[in-house]
């Protein structure tokens, strides 16, 4: 399986009142197409700034001060890796939803509560794909089943010929400003909203024409964060980060959201970032794992060698500390606290914690380097 | 095992109001009848999803909340006597003066919004001693620090705002300030849901040795059934402002009945490679507690309703070892399930 | 581990945030300039009638002013009523309106406004439908209509303006107090068994306090433009009361002089006009400050 996306040595800093809040620490991950990565840890150890650092909207104060971010969209040529940290910020925007989409953990913030649902899916859709809306839509003009009074049929025909070429050629521009042949647009939002029923419609939501047309606040948290979803995936991205995306629902909701995302990376999406600090998600649904601690990749590998074998002492001690099904004795807790990144401990920033730290750790910090196979951790004992 | 509350049918409905003249139009039926016995020194954990009404059932245990209908009844224990105290319709100032109000405590789930931003943590310690009885000043400084050695912390401590500890800390706060009364009974409302995973386990730890330490009764109220395995001793499920199962923990997990503790069960991630399970997956979404179905409020979602779920609720009933269950095919259960999904689920 | 006391440190860091902003600064150097001028008022322009400091001298009824001379450092308005002495004392003047009508305006409001949204239920109704007749008030008729029957003076008015400016703060303290009920910690409080009135005063008002602070610096300004306004229009200090508002109002018919020279008389205006913008500027800085010091979400970049 080819590589989707890296980030080699990726550094972020926060400039606040209090001093500089270094967020991520030369963070290096690899995700291969058509696999689920889970990255793990606990509040404050920058998993959520990765992913908002991948796709480039780490809010203020936050720099993203080093490092790169390389995507290969194309699964067979290698070579055409592209980092996106020197793109434009135009080539982002075409990126975001299109090629990559994120969706997050509160259903509420990220859905508009004056729009409709339709419409809010629509968005996606008039955003990235005008292009082959309206190729799409010349087509159906000039299939011979077409029925349409003429001089309007020739019209529309026309102005979709030169909108299939460039959607935002001048020609359509002029004609915005004309009032009643404004309305070309309005096959444009058919489309759009024909497509969004019918991915919401994949989604396993029934009744979607119904849906389309209900606001946010007619639906429940579940149904939320599955529009959420279906805006995610509308343009069918090659990637889909999720940053404790069921972290906020009911148990039974939550299995459901599991299943879906399951279903749907095998039938739509190629791969899945999925952050979370619930342990019990990742060991069912991801297949390679990453754990982070206060800013660092501590440990990355395949899901069973992860909980099988756990090699880093952060990963021992957080499987510890975490209630089981098939458990005896008691749980067992981690000294200390999160180290303050703005200070952080020189050397391992998880040595004060660290039941096995030994005098290297409070001074160098280690690399991420491979343990056995396709197992990699960043720690002085090995 | 000695009863320390008694819950007799309680009801706690918020009305909705609507219309030109305000009249009550329908209501939010959070704790719909609920009948329960707290026996001393147990941990009782209640498991449910968003909107059963296991917060609300709790508050109004305690009075935070004034019961709609429905008796809660607390057993005092006067000297070597027992006496049964109705605390449901009493007023709150009678509560005080009956010294009850300091035995019935409560920790809240986010320690950030539980404590006075604006005081310092002596303060907030203090305040519920304060109420109860006037120590002097070096006296109350002394019992604080006691109460802060207690949940872990020190001296040091004392002269901070609560903004300045940390999630885990400022919880622990929270509990020593629960305990500063001398209580009896204390709910805990998710006390480790916000905190991270690593603090987690010192706050479930912590509790557990309070409780034998200073002989505490729990209702530890949560929907995280993992962490109410490790620290319960028994367990009740709600759903929609009803109780629908309730037994030993170990009951609950090796032999549950009721067809919504299965998909509760089946539901948990389990951070176990080995353990691939097939899941119950339940259709629908959490009913609104305006207007419950009829019948036994589980039928539409349940796999396995039948003609006699739709029409008649059914009534929580023993069937063995104190486990008991609201459901009209309980015997049938198990068989349905397998045949359903599979292997058994544990 | 920081030896010094925990509020000073909060002090420290609330200061600290204030000043962040160089507005407030100006404010602040502003306003203690005031102050200063206000206290070592009969140091800087010697009181000539003992009784009554606030009487402006005139020397002479002339109702033309005279420009800025060796005798009268700022000139001398119409009637010969020195500008540099009513300047000094109406800072006093306009900090004594300030303050009691705040005062006044505050107190009423905000225990109207605590006790109405803490209890809410009809309490709060009631409490709500009175102020709304009280919004309907307007504030100049209210002041006319206490001048009509109590007669003139500045006394009038701040009374009047004490008894509408209240509306305001009960507004503000219960939208705050209605977001403060269902926290975490009142219900802790209640719980304890602590009384309504302790929760009111010691949980509550602390943490709602800083919109009504914001808007009490705000109003110290407002109320004193109210007032020059109304002694203006001739409702409101006597004529010679050393009052900004007053100075203005002697200057009514010289605000433009003869066509040839139209500014002649500009320090009948510019000098007690000149004295309200900066007091209403020194004040509107350090409300816009304090706002953005005590706004959680600006507080802790």
């Amino acid at each position: 399986m080819g590589t989707l996306l890296e980030t080699v040595d990726l550094v972020t800093n926060f400039y606040t009142f209090e001093g500089v809040v270094k967020a991520l620490n030369k963070v290096s991950l690899v995700l291969d197409h058509g696999s689920t990565f889970g990255l793990v840890g606990e509040s404050g150890c920058g998993k959520s700034v990765t992913a908002r650092s991948i796709m480039r909207i780490v809010q203020e104060p936050g720099r993203i001060e080093g490092g790169q971010v390389i995507v290969y969209l194309d699964e067979k040529n290698r070579q055409a890796g592209v980092d996106l940290l020197q793109k434009s910020e135009a080539y982002m925007e075409d990126l975001r939803g299109n090629q990559i989409s994120m969706i997050f953990q509160e259903p509420n913030a990220a859905l508009n509560p004056t729009m409709s649902i339709g419409d809010q899916v629509s968005e996606s859709f008039l955003f990235h794909q005008k292009k082959e809306m309206c190729v799409k839509i010349l087509e159906d003009f000039c299939a011979p089943g077409c029925r349409a009074f003429y001089p309007v049929k020739k019209f529309q025909q026309a102005v979709y010929r030169i909108a299939a070429r460039d959607p935002e050629a001048l020609a359509l521009k002029m004609l915005d400003r004309l009032p009643i042949l404004k309305l070309w647009r309005k096959k444009l939002k058919k489309e759009a909203k024909r497509r969004s029923i019918e991915i919401v419609g994949e989604l396993g939501i029934p009744y979607p024409e119904q849906i389309v047309e209900q606001y946010p606040h007619n639906l429940s948290g579940g149904m939320k964060q599955r529009i959420v979803i279906a805006i995610a995936l509308a343009c069918r991205p090659m990637l889909l980060i999720a940053d404790e995306a069921t972290s906020n629902l009911d148990v039974t909701i939550q299995a459901q959201i599991l299943e879906l995302l399951r279903r749907l990376k095998e039938e739509v999406i190629s791969s899945i970032l999925l952050i979370t600090h619930d342990l019990g998600v990742v060991a069912e649904t991801c297949d390679r794992v990453g754990v982070m601690y206060a800013g660092n990749v501590v440990e990355v590998a395949d899901v069973k060698d992860l909980f099988i074998k756990p090699l880093h002492p952060y990963t021992k001690a957080l499987l510890d500390a975490v209630p089981k099904l098939s458990m005896e004795g008691s749980l067992k807790s981690i000294e200390g606290n999160v180290p303050n990144l703005i200070m952080p401990p020189p050397g391992c920033r998880f040595h004060p914690r660290c039941p096995h730290a030994m005098e290297i750790c409070g001074k160098e910090a280690p690399d991420l380097i491979e343990i056995e196979g396709n197992h990699t951790a960043a720690c002085h004992l090995f | 095992m000695e009863k320390i509350l008694e819950l007799e049918d309680l009801k706690k409905y918020y009305p909705i109001l609507g219309g030109v003249l305000r009249r009550e139009m329908n209501s939010v039926k959070a704790v719909d009848g609920v009948d329960l016995d707290i026996y001393r020194g147990e941990c009782l954990g209640v498991v449910g999803e968003s909107g059963c009404g296991k917060t609300t059932a709790g508050k109004t245990i305690i009075r935070l909340h004034d019961p709609t209908s429905g008796n809660v009844y607390f057993y005092q224990k006067d000297g070597g006597a027992e006496v049964r105290i109705d605390i449901g319709s009493k007023k709150r100032s009678a509560l005080k003066k009956l010294g009850i109000r300091g035995k019935l405590q409560m920790v809240f789930q986010d320690p950030t919004t539980s404590l006075d931003p604006r005081m310092l943590v002596k303060h907030i310690i203090a305040e519920p001693i304060k109420e109860q009885v006037s120590l002097g000043g070096r006296e109350l400084e002394d019992r604080v620090v006691e109460l802060l050695g207690l949940v872990g912390l020190t001296r040091d401590h004392l002269l901070r705002y609560p903004h300045e500890f940390s999630g885990g800390q400022r919880q622990r706060i929270a509990v020593a300030r629960a305990i500063a009364t001398d209580p009896e009974f204390i709910v805990l409302d998710e006390p480790t849901s916000a905190l991270d995973v690593s603090v987690q386990s010192q706050i479930l730890n912590l509790l557990k040795s309070l409780q034998e330490t200073l002989n505490l009764t729990y209702l530890f109220v949560t929907h995280h059934l993992l962490v109410v395995k490790y620290i319960s001793h028994r367990t009740a499920v709600m759903y929609l402002g009803k109780m629908v199962e309730i037994a030993h923990t170990e009951d609950i997990f090796s032999r549950p009945v009721h067809p919504y503790t299965h998909a509760l069960l089946s539901g948990i991630p389990v951070p176990d490679v080995e353990h691939k399970q097939r899941r119950i997956v339940l259709s629908g979404d959490v009913p609104s507690p305006i207007n419950p179905p009829y019948g036994c409020r589980f039928h539409p979602r349940c796999p396995f309703a039948v003609d006699r779920c739709r029409n008649e609720e059914p009534s929580l009933e023993d069937m063995e070892n104190g486990h008991k269950v609201a459901c009209h095919r309980k015997s049938e259960v198990e068989k349905l399930v397998r045949k359903k999904f599979g292997a058994q689920i544990q | 581990m920081n030896q010094q006391h925990p509020r000073l440190r909060e002090l420290k860091f609330t200061l600290h945030t204030i000043f962040r902003n160089p507005s407030a600064i100006i404010g602040f150097t502003l306003l203690l300039f005031f102050v200063g001028v206000a206290l070592l008022a009969p140091q800087i322009a010697p009181p000539k009638y003992a009784h009554n400091p606030y009487l402006m001298p005139h020397k002479g009824y002339s109702p033309a002013p005279k420009p800025p001379n060796r005798d009268h450092i700022f000139g001398t308005t119409s009637g010969q009523y020195d500008i540099f002495y009513g300047a000094v004392w109406g800072t006093r003047t306009a900090f004594k309106i300030g303050l009691f009508v705040v005062g006044i305006a505050a107190l009423v409001g905000v225990t109207l406004g605590a006790v109405s949204g803490y209890y809410g239920g009809i309490i709060d109704e009631m409490l709500m439908r009175i102020t709304d007749v009280m919004w309907a008030v307007p504030t100049l008729v209210l002041a006319m209509a206490i001048v009509v029957a109590f007669g003139r003076g500045l006394d009038k008015i701040m009374i009047a303006l004490a008894m509408v400016q209240w509306r305001w703060y009960v507004r503000v303290i219960r939208s705050e107090i209605l977001t403060l009920r269902d926290q975490d910690f009142i219900q802790a409080a209640r719980i304890m068994g602590v009384s309504d009135a302790k929760i009111i005063l010691r949980h509550i008002l602390p943490n709602a306090i800083y919109p009504v602070l914001i808007m009490a610096s705000m109003d110290m300004g407002s109320m004193v433009i109210t007032a020059a306004f109304m002694s203006f229009v001739g409702l409101g200090a006597p004529r010679g009361y050393s009052d900004w508002g007053q100075m203005v109002a002697l200057a009514r018919n010289y605000i433009v002089g003869p066509p040839d020279d139209p500014l002649r008389f500009w320090y009948t205006i510019v000098i007690p006009g000149g004295c309200i913008v900066l007091f209403v500027l020194a004040w509107n800085l350090i409300g816009d400050a304090l706002r953005d010091a005590f706004d959680p979400k600006v507080r802790r970049r």
